[in-house]
């Protein structure tokens, strides 16, 4: 045991119960945040080439990005606290040592998300200029996953917690960490593919009432999922490569689980990029959303590996905590309830049929 | 326990964790009073068929959504981050506590979120009830998340009996979680009372802003009334210990209150005149009253930070992250891993002072607070710390090491004192 890993609290559940509720929240979060991320790198994109098809477009995907900017928060608090919970004796000490770009996430994602509702509000400032807003955007939300990968490898790397004792002041980022780079790309290229499907399922959409906008969208959409798929083959080689030899060893077969994960993760590769050169959006979709369930279980397995002999989850004290895990269970049931509701209430079509050209909205919202 | 301290001395953990939580609980009050003030107004329009009105509450609804999700949600992350960095051990004792309580508060906070775009997004389109259940949905689940949170703020500061890390229904229905949510249900009305006359105030339509301002100060003023007895309600409920520091043994708390008491009576005279005058308020009168009520949540929530204090968990956790059962006299250093041997002055004050001092910054400057003292002296009244303050919690070291804080701070002082 290293002596600077502090002593682990007792759990609340069982090791297997939290683990899966982390393998549970945190795949809808890449989820939510790959699609925010690509979506608004394809947004950029097409307000550069700005062409009629690009400009009813642009409007279409923008107004997504706030709602999943909020699914993205929402999704990660939930993983963050799991993952505090079960590796809060490695968490903290690696959010601290890079405290200042820990803390900075914060200022820059409500930067991004402000921006964000202005670009769907279509403010004059916006509306004659939107790439300069859009290229901060982005930057922006590029740059918190930076700081996500390194205190993540951060809480793997033993060895770099030493520098604390050199530098005390929060700014120690993980960069002679080899697999940082990979890392973090490995999670863009993913979030430039799904925001690629993002946008071929706006377009399948959008297509039910203006056919040549739809089939645009779906075109573009599939051809930048499938070309980013295609060059994640080649970051998760690298990836892989740049990874301690034996961590890497347990996904090359040493684990059982893990030599699994990788043959599932790379055959659900393969019928992706099958499924969009058949223009299947739907399908892909789904495949996607196995992939990502799979690639963060293989991610538990580099995890355990990184810190064998630090991390033993079976010596962690557990002192059962039922009846709040009961409430949790029943509040999760009801407001899933709740959440199928309110999305059926949003899709239904307006109960304000337009009965004549002259009547206002704001008459029309009085008849209801 | 054994963490890191990310050390900043020149700022200060604390003052980072204030500044977010003072505009985090600013806004979030706000979050969970707003639905109720939004669900009124639009069923009054909608029930009256007041254009107007049914206008300004889309208009309302739509400022509502950006200030809660941009500034609310994520200054209430920040808070978790900032607290994860800086009170690392309390955090993590939280956390584990209270990690269903926190998942169900999640699952609330979502349900929040996607019901006020729902509800914004259906504005034109629902009929009217559906569209006021939608609105009601939010006002639950925001209430909702309050009540959680509400368990687990006021744990640390009056735990009760709890010991076992199990129980945790015992710790958060504990002695004050009652009076709380009573007073931040009504801090929730008045704060979001104040956003209504402040966004009405901004109207073109003065007739539709006179009738809003008078309804919002009817509000604020019911809100002011019913927070009294909750204040004493609260108050009664504290332990003797924390009550003596409130009541006046902790300077902190004094200045924070001499904040308070103008600010609240500014909102009651803005009230009552809200009610009586409402064209007297225009935008002026609106931002002063934003800004008091600002004042007014903030030294609440300075007030109850330093009545815990020395704790961060009330009789378990001290403020500097230290174990309240740990021996005072076995020497520090050597069972902290995270500290370093060469300058054992300041890795004693990093790891045992600096969580509520910090050094030639704004707030509680530990060189201010030990100007003309020299070493004997601090290392006198280190020795006495707790005793003489019982606010800060007894210093744990050798006397060795008592001697070395005492000269590092003396040498500290020199050295600062030098413009
Ligand atoms: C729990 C928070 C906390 C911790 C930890 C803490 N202090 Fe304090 N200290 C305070 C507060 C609050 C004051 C009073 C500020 C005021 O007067 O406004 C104070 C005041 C002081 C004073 C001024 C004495 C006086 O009577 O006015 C000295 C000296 C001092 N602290 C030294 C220390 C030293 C040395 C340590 C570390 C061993 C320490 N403090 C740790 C909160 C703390």
């Amino acid at each position: 045991m290293n002596v600077l890993v502090p002593t682990a609290e007792a759990l609340p559940a069982g090791w297997p119960l939290l683990q899966g509720l982390l393998l549970l929240v945190f795949p809808l979060h890449l989820l939510a945040m790959n699609g925010l991320l690509g979506t608004t790198a394809v947004v950029l994109l097409i307000r550069r080439r700005n062409r009629p098809l690009d400009r009813a477009l642009a409007p279409r995907l923008t107004a997504s990005l706030p709602i999943l900017m909020a699914l993205t928060i929402n999704l990660g608090v939930a993983s963050l606290l799991f993952s505090q919970t079960l590796y809060g004796q490695f968490f903290y000490p690696a959010a601290i040592l890079m405290g200042r770009y820990w803390l900075a996430i914060i200022p820059l994602l409500m930067t991004a998300y402000a921006g964000l509702y202005m670009l769907d509000a279509d403010l004059a400032v916006f509306r004659s200029r939107p790439l300069p807003a859009l290229c901060l955007i982005l930057a922006l939300l590029l740059t918190v996953p930076f700081f996500f990968t390194n205190q993540q490898t951060t809480m793997l790397d033993l060895t770099h917690w030493r520098a604390y004792f050199s530098e005390d002041g929060g700014s120690l980022l993980n960069l002679k960490d080899p697999t940082v780079w990979p890392r973090y790309l490995h999670f863009m290229v993913a979030a430039m593919a799904v925001g690629g499907l993002f946008t071929a399922l706006t377009g399948r959409r959008l297509g039910r009432r203006n056919p040549p906008l739809g089939a645009y969208a779906e075109r573009i959409g599939l051809r930048l999922f499938s070309r980013m798929t295609l060059l994640q083959f080649g970051i998760g080689i690298l990836f892989l490569w740049q990874l301690p030899q034996p961590v890497r060893w347990f996904i090359l077969g040493g684990s059982l689980t893990g030599g699994l994960l990788l043959v599932a993760a790379s055959g659900i590769a393969l019928a992706m990029l099958a499924c969009a050169a058949q223009r299947l959006p739907g399908l892909c979709t789904v495949l996607l959303v196995m992939q990502v369930f799979v690639m963060s279980g293989l991610r538990e397995v580099v995890r355990h590996a990184s810190l064998a002999g630090q991390l033993l989850p079976a010596n962690m004290p557990v002192l059962w905590q039922n009846g709040a895990l009961l409430l949790f269970a029943t509040v999760l049931l009801a407001g899933v309830a709740v959440l199928v509701w309110l999305t059926r209430q949003a899709m239904r079509p307006p109960a304000t049929a337009v009965i004549s050209e002259t009547e206002s909205e704001d008459d029309r919202a009085m008849r209801l | 326990m054994n963490y890191p301290v990310w050390y900043i001395p020149s700022i200060g953990g604390g003052t980072i964790i204030a500044t977010i939580a003072i505009i985090h609980v600013f806004i979030s009050h706000f979050a969970v009073g707003g639905g109720f003030w939004l669900v009124l107004l639009e069923g009054c329009a909608r029930h009256r068929r007041d254009r107007p009105l049914y206008r300004f509450t889309r208009n309302f609804a739509r400022f509502f959504l950006f200030a809660t999700l941009v500034c609310g949600a994520l200054t209430g992350v920040g808070i978790w981050f900032a607290i994860s960095l800086v009170q690392p051990s309390g955090t993590s004792a939280l956390i584990h506590r209270f990690v269903f309580v926190w998942a169900a508060e999640w699952v609330l906070f979502l349900v929040e979120i996607v019901s006020i775009i729902v509800y914004l997004h259906t504005f034109d389109r629902l009929s009217s009830r559906r569209h006021l259940a939608i609105g009601g949905i939010y006002c639950a689940a925001s209430w909702l998340s309050l009540f959680a949170i509400n368990g687990i703020i006021t744990f640390m500061l009056t735990p009760g009996a709890v010991a076992r890390q199990g129980e945790v229904f015992s710790a958060f229905f504990n002695p004050t979680f009652f009076p709380s949510l009573l007073l931040r249900t009504c801090l929730a009305i008045l704060l979001s009372g104040l956003f209504v006359t402040a966004v009405a105030a901004f109207s073109k339509d003065r007739p539709l802003a006179r009738r809003l301002i008078r309804i919002a100060g009817a509000g604020c003023l019911v809100a002011l009334g019913a927070a009294l007895p909750a204040v004493f309600w609260y108050l009664k409920n504290l332990p003797a210990p924390v009550r003596t520091l409130v009541e006046g043994a902790s300077p902190t708390i004094v200045r924070s209150l001499a904040v308070a008491r103008p600010a609240a009576a500014i909102l009651s005279v803005g009230a009552l005149l809200a009610l009586w005058r409402p064209g007297r308020i225009g935008k002026p009168a609106a931002m002063i009253g934003l800004a008091a009520g600002l004042l007014l949540m903030g030294s609440f929530e300075w007030t109850r930070e330093a009545a815990r204090r020395p704790y961060v968990l009330q009789g378990s956790i001290y403020s500097n992250g230290q174990r309240a059962d740990r021996p005072l006299k076995e020497p520090f250093l050597s069972s902290t891993p995270w500290s370093k041997s060469t300058e054992p002055g300041r890795e004693l004050f990093k790891f045992q002072c600096y969580a509520c001092h910090t050094l030639g910054g704004i707030n509680n400057d530990i060189l201010q607070r030990t100007q003309g003292m020299d070493a004997p002296a601090l290392e006198a009244y280190i020795s006495q710390l707790h005793a003489i303050r019982p606010f800060m919690p007894p210093f744990i070291g050798s006397p060795d090491e008592r001697r070395d804080l005492a000269v590092w701070l003396a040498n500290q002082q020199r050295s600062g004192s030098k413009p």
